[in-house]
């Protein structure tokens, strides 16, 4: 486990101009152009540009004023599996972190308090504040807060933590931001059975809370200035899950593609029905198939049985079996694979999917 | 939908477990249905939702009520909350003056059985304690089955706005009396809340007809409005156009029309044609100590009568109205007392120097 979030790993022009899917010669014009402050590779030989990964986030939110993108309020997702171990965190993380490499302010949200999110971005939620001084690790290192300091159901005068103090940066201000998680996070799902049996609508407290961080009412958070708003949500239907989902425009549902996997999509369905019919209000249902190899026949039949049933929640882009996970798992840096190994393949096909991703919901 | 019998809405679930938590005494927990064995075959698959979704906006505007608002001094209120039934009063503007027990106790078992579907409504007063807004029976039924608690919406209201909504809530009227409905419109008109009957009819929620009916039965003489007081169910509004238009015609008539009335205390089924031949019937030959005893109302401050007076030949008997307190009633018996006591020793009895 990475005690620091500080990454110290260094990226060329090329890896970045993979990253952004633009050239290197552009690469090198607009960190020109931006006044960016990169490293340059000593010893012998030519004094290549090395980038930190702060500075691949600061080139992109260049690129994103230079190019005008128009703001817009944010989409809202989910990503949400009831069944666990197809690849949800890791491809939360990942498309997390291709938007924000198109210059999009990204805030994730990670509901779990196994905070796999968190960790997958550097994190180790159970170093304490004095484990940290004494390993002289950067104060920001350490995980105090999670999601429920920001909702006044939490404490018991509905007094909360400002967003500032919560929240996580782990690639500086311009790469995605993060309210990370902790154990002690799962304390909220008691808190909300309370509501829920005192009637006051738990459910709705995540949906109250982007509704005020939306519109100003809410002086402690302010979320409009964020492109895209991403929840990594627990494979458990439980009020978190829930809240999340009513709070969301789309929910991105991994499927693993193996045996009841088109189960755990049919249960999805069946609570975003429910959602419908209590409030009004549901999340677009995205499939993004993962794991998958076509070639073997029972993917094919999961495959015909989803596309069949729910024609339009198809992402036509997918991502493969492939090895290169797991070696990027056993990585020494913990960043999300499309950051650490950029022209990896499973790198390439997230990019397609963020992409493929953000046309089918901008379409919506 | 899923074929499991196991599966419930949240809704059901969250009743279902409040109705737990209310019998936590009980030391027999609901047993779960064993789940239903997966169908072999082709699975199920749920449809998903299509057509629109509101926005965030409309999904927490719609609903004020969401629960925290972050302030820590707000007062809860207009939310729903399990309220220990020891805490609730009745409403000093509901219009009912008797419960059938028997009522009260379906009423009870359809709580036992299916939960309590909504909430009853309160407001907290000044020293802590709820005061009904509607759910009297309700409240009753539940203090008979045992239930500790009852989940009730605690809405901010004023005196002026509970009194309305204790008049006119729905529920308030489930079973009243042509008489106890009378009284109710007389009072809201009385009160202001409404100035004609028409506006009484909109207030309630019924026909400026019916308004005029049971006003007819609220508004009948003084002596026969006491005994109403004790026996609200006695007179419709058929029987007071009877009794109106035998004093219509003979004012003189009272004292026979108040003993027909009360004949029908032993027979609430008489006609109103037979309570007119009743009220008309001379009784000729009648010893004048067969008078019936005549009720005298002493009206308050407020003009309302707080206790009713009836005297036979020798024995004067006082009913107190049940809207004195135990301290008044003994505050007013002293004075009674004293009273008597005066005019007993301004009597110049012979034989008794």
């Amino acid at each position: 486990m990475a005690q620091r979030p500080v990454v110290e790993k260094t990226f060329k022009v090329q890896a970045v101009a993979t990253m952004l899917g633009i050239s290197a010669d552009t690469v090198r014009r607009d960190s020109d152009e931006a006044d960016i402050k990169v490293q340059r590779q000593g010893g012998e030989g030519p004094k290549t540009r090395l980038f930190t990964i702060e500075n691949v986030f600061e080139l992109a939110a260049h690129r994103r004023r230079k190019n005008g993108l128009i703001k817009r309020s944010p989409l809202i997702i989910t990503v949400y599996a009831a069944k666990g171990g197809v690849g949800k965190t890791t491809s939360a993380a990942n498309i997390g972190a291709a938007f924000a490499l198109r210059g999009l302010r990204v805030l994730l949200v990670d509901l779990d308090f196994q905070a796999n999110l968190t960790m997958a971005f550097g994190y180790d939620p159970e170093v304490t504040q004095e484990e940290a001084n004494e390993l002289g690790m950067d104060p920001e290192a350490v995980v105090k807060y999670h999601f429920g300091n920001l909702l006044p159901q939490w404490s018991k005068d509905g007094s909360v933590e400002p967003l500032a103090t919560v929240i996580k940066k782990p690639y500086g201000e311009h790469g995605p931001h993060l309210i990370p998680s902790e154990l002690g996070f799962d304390d909220l799902e008691a808190i909300f059975t309370l509501e829920r049996l005192m009637e006051r609508k738990p459910e709705l407290a995540i949906a109250t809370w982007l509704q005020k961080g939306l519109s100003g009412e809410n002086a402690n958070v302010d979320l409009s200035q964020y492109d895209v708003i991403l929840f990594d949500a627990p494979p458990a239907k439980n009020q978190a899950t829930r809240g999340a989902m009513l709070g969301s425009d789309f929910v991105v549902t991994p499927v693993s593609m193996e045996r009841f996997s088109t189960k755990s999509v049919s249960y999805l369905a069946k609570v975003l029905g429910e959602l419908q019919r209590d409030h009004g209000r549901f999340p677009r249902m995205i499939t993004l198939a993962n794991f998958y190899d076509m070639r073997r026949a029972r993917v094919a039949a999961q495959v015909v049985a989803l596309t069949t049933k729910y024609p339009d929640a198809w992402l036509e882009k997918q991502i493969a079996t492939s090895e290169e996970f797991r070696k990027a798992l056993s990585d020494d840096v913990i960043m999300p694979v499309i950051l650490s190994r950029p022209s990896s393949g499973p790198a390439e096909e997230l990019r397609a999917v963020a992409n493929a991703l953000l046309e089918k919901m901008e379409a919506a | 939908m899923a074929n499991s019998s196991n599966s419930r809405s949240q809704a059901d679930l969250t009743a279902e477990l409040q109705a737990r938590l209310r019998q936590t005494g009980s030391a027999t927990a609901t047993p779960i249905a064993p789940a239903a064995p997966a169908r072999p075959g082709n699975m199920h698959m749920n449809d998903a939702p299509s057509g629109p979704s509101r926005s965030l906006q409309d999904l927490v505007g719609a609903q004020p009520a969401a629960g925290h608002t972050g302030a820590a001094s707000k007062v809860m209120q207009d939310v729903n909350v399990p309220v220990d039934l020891g805490e609730i009063d009745d409403s000093p503007y509901q219009p009912r003056t008797r419960y059938d027990e028997t009522e009260l106790l379906l009423l009870g078992e359809q709580l036992r059985m299916q939960g309590q579907d909504e909430p009853v409504r309160v407001r907290r007063l000044a020293n802590g304690r709820y005061q009904l807004i509607s759910g009297h029976r309700r409240v009753r039924a539940a203090r008979l089955i045992g239930w500790a608690t009852i989940v009730a919406r605690i809405l901010a209201l004023e005196d002026r706005e509970a009194e309305i909504a204790t008049l006119t809530s729905n529920e308030s009227h489930v079973g009243l009396s042509d008489f106890e409905r009378g009284c109710a419109y007389q009072l809201a008109l009385d009160k202001g809340f409404a100035t004609t009957q028409k506006d009484v009819a909109r207030l309630f929620a019924c026909s400026q007809g019916r308004v005029s009916q049971c006003l007819s039965v609220a508004r009948l003489p003084p002596p026969l409005v006491a005994m109403l007081g004790d026996y609200p169910s006695l007179l419709t509004y058929r029987h007071a156009k009877v009794v109106r238009e035998v004093l219509d015609h003979d004012p003189e008539s009272l004292p026979a029309v108040m003993a027909a009335v009360e004949t029908m205390i032993d027979e609430p089924d008489l006609e109103p044609e037979q309570l007119r031949v009743r009220c008309t019937t001379k009784k000729v030959g009648m010893r004048p100590r067969a008078k019936v005893a005549i009720q005298k109302t002493v009206p308050d401050r407020s003009g309302e009568s707080v206790f009713t007076v009836r005297s036979n030949n020798r024995n004067l008997v006082v009913n107190f109205n049940d809207r004195l307190s135990p301290e008044q009633k003994a505050e007013a018996e002293k004075q009674i007392l004293a009273a008597l006591k005066g005019v007993v020793e301004s009597l110049e009895v012979p034989g008794n120097a």
